[in-house]
């Protein structure tokens, strides 16, 4: 039982480490050499769309493995299911902000858009804490 | 911050650890070259950040490399496979948005941004 800890262990330390470091980077250490994206409008343009884009990937991997049969933990279901909830409110949210960027690219993002990033990465970091 | 001194005190006391229950029977082979894994890419991960590049290529290696050692791993019928299972998918989900970091790095491209069955 304490190889099974040990699996653990290492493997949520190595997967928070996947979750946290890339939404964080060290883009900050160096920021004058920091190149955007194409079609990125400013920084927090790029940075918004990214994590969206991280939360779909996951919530298509999952979508798909449930369908070929996966059966997730209750726990790992409602993470999930909260995920793809707030996934479709930010998604038109973070458009309409976009759309607003290419004729303004001073304005503020709106604060529910910035509540609802916030919502999709703690998903993502609670993926691997409460798979478990 | 000094990142290489870092690195080497996580892989001295990883590898202090490793010797130690590996002698006492608790670790199995699999095991082992699993956190062997995982030291290296940790040390491979460290170095990235230290020069000042994007990390999310060498976490997708550590994916990867997560992704065959549990393959080990799962062989070892002391283990319940509904636990191996679990830990696969998250390292599926997690792979998976990496990935797509990894490509938004690249482009901005909110159009591909549709409504996801709920």
């Amino acid at each position: 039982m304490k190889t099974l800890k040990s699996i653990w262990t290492v493997l949520l330390i190595a997967a928070v480490v996947l979750t946290v470091v890339p939404t964080t980077g060290c883009a900050a250490k160096n920021p004058a050499t920091v190149v955007l994206p194409a079609g990125a409008i400013n920084s927090t343009d790029a940075k918004i769309n990214a994590v969206l884009q991280a939360g779909h990937a996951a919530a298509t991997q999952y979508i798909t493995d449930r369908s070929n049969g996966f059966t997730p933990t209750p726990a790992l279901a409602t993470t999930m299911s909260t995920l793809i909830h707030v996934l479709n409110i930010a998604d038109p949210l973070y458009q309409t902000y976009h759309t607003a960027l290419k004729t303004n690219p001073a304005a503020p993002e709106p604060a529910n858009l910035a509540a609802a990033i916030t919502q999709i990465q703690t998903a993502l970091n609670n993926i691997v804490t409460i798979t478990k | 911050m000094d990142f290489t001194l870092i690195v080497t005190l996580i892989t001295t006391f990883a590898n202090v650890v490793l010797t130690v229950l590996s002698s006492k029977g608790i670790i199995s082979p699999a095991l082992q070259n699993l956190i062997a894994s995982l030291t290296a890419s940790g040390a491979a991960l460290f170095s990235t950040l230290k020069n000042g590049g994007s990390p999310t290529s060498i976490l997708t290696d550590v994916a990867t490399t997560l992704e065959s050692d549990l393959a080990v791993v799962q062989q070892d019928t002391s283990i319940d496979p509904t636990i191996t299972s679990q830990i696969q998918e998250a390292i599926k989900l997690l792979k998976a948005a990496i990935v797509a970091y990894q490509q938004a790095e690249l482009t901005t491209d909110p159009s591909t941004l549709t409504p996801l069955p709920e």
